[in-house]
């Protein structure tokens, strides 16, 4: 028996969620900010992207968790082992966004841009490719 | 290469220009690598080229910021999906349990 969902009982395709690529867009851009403002709006819509992707991974994890255990199947558990994976990126990137809020305030209160804004916006990066392969494996319907 | 390794390392390269206008005219560029690399491998996500320029514009549009509010950057963090599972009463702890592992 295999231990992974297979491309046929998924439906995965080689489509790239467009949530995903806009969120990688938008990290992208992270980096480049050259004023606060903008920096600001780049945030923003990092959070919407982050809240969206992570509504659904927490609602799939929840029906699993929350089943008693005599009805998990094998399929259940091959699923919950990616989702959890994706969860630990997803924490990753929670801390790598709130630090470059962080980092956007200290450049409110400063009126400095601080070094280590392209440093953290390299981190964003990174773990959104990680998400947009991992939603991509498990067929994440997001919206 | 596949278009998913094109758009991810072109992308990447982007994050490094620390000209935000440089930056969005290499976020097209990459992306039009990407989709000619789709097109040569047959992939049909190609087809939806007007579909990632829209996304584009959008995020262009957003990211100018005209007639919009202030952004209060206190509310712009977020919570850990770990603390999202919590809240919704997933410990991880449970999700190792159905696993098998112990480690979380």
């Amino acid at each position: 028996m295999d231990t992974a969902p297979s491309k046929e009982r998924t439906g995965i395709g080689n489509r790239i969620p467009a949530i995903a690529l806009t969120w990688m867009i938008v990290v992208s851009l992270a980096g480049c900010v050259t004023t606060l403002d903008k920096g600001k709006r780049t945030a923003a819509m990092s959070q919407e992207l982050y809240t969206a992707v992570q509504g659904q991974v927490t609602e799939q994890i929840v029906v699993i968790a929350k089943k008693d255990d005599s009805t998990i199947t094998h399929d259940d558990r091959s699923r919950l082992k990616l989702l959890n994976a994706l969860r630990k990126v997803l924490d990753d990137y929670s801390a790598a966004h709130n630090a470059y809020v962080t980092a956007l305030q200290t450049w409110e209160t400063s009126a400095t841009r601080p070094a280590e804004i392209d440093q953290i916006a390299a981190k964003m990066i990174s773990l959104v490719a990680q998400v947009q392969k991992m939603s991509k494996d498990l067929n994440l319907k997001l919206k | 290469m596949d278009y998913n390794e094109i758009l991810t390392n072109g992308l990447t390269d982007v994050q490094a220009d620390l000209q935000q206008k440089a930056g969005a005219s290499r976020v097209l560029s990459v992306i039009g690598d990407a989709m000619g690399a789709a097109a040569a491998a047959g992939v049909p996500w190609a087809g939806q080229a007007s579909a990632v320029i829209k996304i584009v514009t959008a995020i262009s549009g957003a990211l100018s910021g005209a007639g919009q509010p202030a952004i209060d950057l206190d509310k712009l963090f977020v919570s850990s999906e770990t603390d999202d599972l919590k809240a919704k009463g997933v410990d991880v702890t449970r999700i190792d349990a159905i696993l098998g592992e112990n480690n979380s």
